[in-house]
């Protein structure tokens, strides 16, 4: 019998592990990069806190259903840090032809640049997002049942997912351009910016781009939208917004795909 | 006169390191450009359909507070990590103790390069903040003056904070973390993009007695016209802050010189 491969859920889960058991050699830099992560969270949480208590609600959403939203982004957000948190390094990864390397190995290039180093701050991010999500959502006004829950773990990582696709097409661009970080950079701030708010306050122009350009409201907005009930607020139909975390997962399809026809356009700077 | 040219010429290169590395240097701008349309937009959402200002602040002043904010944090808030820190990491700290000025001064005058490099940050932030018309006038003559010496203040809280962080790399080689974590408490606690008075007392409380605020709020509230404690009041604590973070500056060099490694050759 011919040994098979294990599966690229299983391939991922040993190079994450590998990558972790190496990161944590660096004990001191393990934990205060991890902590930074979390400090830095708690920040970016005070200042959307300071506004919507400021204003008492914003667009009609009181403080629990924003900080709904948010619950829902930063968990999505962390589970993206650790797939995702390397396509930072895409453009060194190419232009130092770091990536020859993964074209020699028998695993898949995508799979060994997202596993290249483990994601320190994910740690952080991931504990933070899962406190915030837990507490938020028990502060929502949400009958919360089986079925809820349910969606709700789907939202989150449907929010990963979405995430993620819309990094990793960016960053499928390196192959090409040779850089892609001032756009991962700036699709980064668009999301960070507009993340935590509902997105229903926003021009309808603004919205739409960000349903249907830099599709950040499946990421957040729609599924809270649709767990707190709040659906007459939706600017799109609401099978759509219902269906945000198979749109997420189909759009980082999408992305692998792209990935993988951009990669063919790789040339080695040499060696 | 020899050593203002020997400080000149640190200065220089400060104003030259930034430029070499060009990519990064316009991604910033281009990042600030787009902070400012966003942060417009999104106070205008958020005002949208209310007539009265919140904490006294209307829809104009909170985007023109951004636009200000957000454009002299990117000119005056340099990384603290790009001098020391990577000096110490590679060794070439040794070489910057053989030098005829201090360290001290050797910092604060790359810094003043890293800033000077950085006016067009100036340009950019307040060109787009007029294409978003988001540019708002002093409250009045006397709020400009004073926002004026503020800012000078502010340049000198700004640089301290900044060489005071970029010491601690003598007991901390390699720590992201607290670079980042530095990062985003300077940039809320300096109120560089949210106005400290909108945040609840004992948060105001906090950032009222650390340095951060001296170095961007204080400016800003002079020229919207609420210089915190009465405009004399205001420029006095940024003074002080001066003299505080110079002596702790100086203090910690005073420690740090005793546990210099040089790293390799």
């Amino acid at each position: 019998m011919v040994a098979r491969p294990p599966s690229t859920l299983r391939q991922f889960a040993i190079l994450v592990g590998l990558g972790l058991r190496s990161a944590v050699q660096y004990r001191a830099d393990f934990a205060m990069t991890a902590i930074g992560a979390i400090c830095y969270e708690a920040v970016s949480l005070a200042f959307v806190g300071v506004i919507v208590h400021a204003f008492g609600s914003i667009g009609g959403w009181s403080f629990v259903e924003v900080a709904f939203v948010y619950g829902i982004r930063a968990m999505g957000h962390a589970l993206h840090g650790l797939l995702s948190g390397q396509l930072w390094s895409t453009d060194g990864v190419v232009r130092q032809g770091e990536f020859d390397r993964y074209l020699l190995r028998p695993v898949n290039p995508l799979l060994q640049l997202l596993t290249r180093r483990f994601v320190v701050t994910a740690v952080g991010d991931l504990v933070f997002g899962a406190v915030l999500l837990a507490v938020t959502a028990a502060a929502a006004p949400v009958d919360w049942s089986v079925g809820s829950v349910a969606y709700l773990l789907a939202a989150v990582v449907g929010s990963a997912f979405l995430e993620s696709a819309v990094m990793l097409l960016i960053a499928s661009l390196t192959f090409r351009l040779l850089v892609s970080s001032p756009m991962l950079q700036m699709a980064d701030t668009v999301f960070v910016t507009f993340g935590p708010y509902p997105l229903s306050v926003l021009p309808r122009t603004v919205a739409h781009l960000l349903t249907f350009a830099l599709p950040l409201a499946y990421a957040g907005f729609f599924p809270a939208a649709v767990l707190l009930g709040r659906t007459d607020d939706l600017f799109v139909p609401l099978w759509l917004a219902v269906a945000s975390p198979v749109i997420g997962l189909l759009l980082y399809w999408a992305a692998v795909r792209f990935f993988h026809s951009q990669m063919r356009h790789y040339s080695s700077p040499g060696h | 006169m020899i050593t203002l040219r020997r400080v000149l010429s640190q200065v220089r290169i400060g104003v030259l390191t930034p430029w070499a590395y060009r990519t990064s240097t316009l991604l910033s701008l281009l990042v600030l450009a787009l902070q400012i349309v966003l942060y417009s937009v999104v106070w205008r959402a958020i005002y949208a359909g209310r007539q009265d200002p919140v904490a006294g602040t209307d829809v104009h002043t909170a985007v023109g507070y951004a636009v200000l904010g957000l454009t002299i944090a990117a000119a005056l808030h340099t990384a603290p990590f790009w001098s020391i820190q990577a000096r110490v990491r590679d060794g070439l700290i040794g070489i910057d103790l053989t030098r005829p000025i201090g360290l001290l001064t050797q910092n604060l005058a790359v810094q003043t390069g890293h800033v000077l490099a950085a006016l067009p940050a100036v340009a950019v932030g307040l060109g787009t903040g007029l294409l978003v018309g988001g540019l708002t006038a002093p409250t009045s003559a006397g709020a400009a003056l004073g926002f004026a010496v503020s800012l000078l203040l502010a340049f000198g809280v700004s640089q301290l904070i900044t060489l005071l962080m970029s010491l601690t790399s003598f007991w901390t080689l390699e720590v992201g973390g607290i670079g980042m974590a530095f990062y985003v408490v300077r940039t809320f606690m300096s109120g560089a993009i949210l106005p400290l008075w909108f945040m609840p007392g004992w948060l105001q409380a906090i950032a009222g007695v650390l340095p951060f605020q001296a170095a961007t709020y204080t400016p800003l509230a002079v020229y919207f016209g609420r210089p915190p404690g009465g405009l004399a009041t205001a420029l006095g604590v940024q003074a002080l802050w001066i003299l505080v973070l110079a002596g702790l500056c100086a203090w910690v060099w005073s420690r740090a010189r005793y546990r210099v490694v040089v790293q390799g050759g």
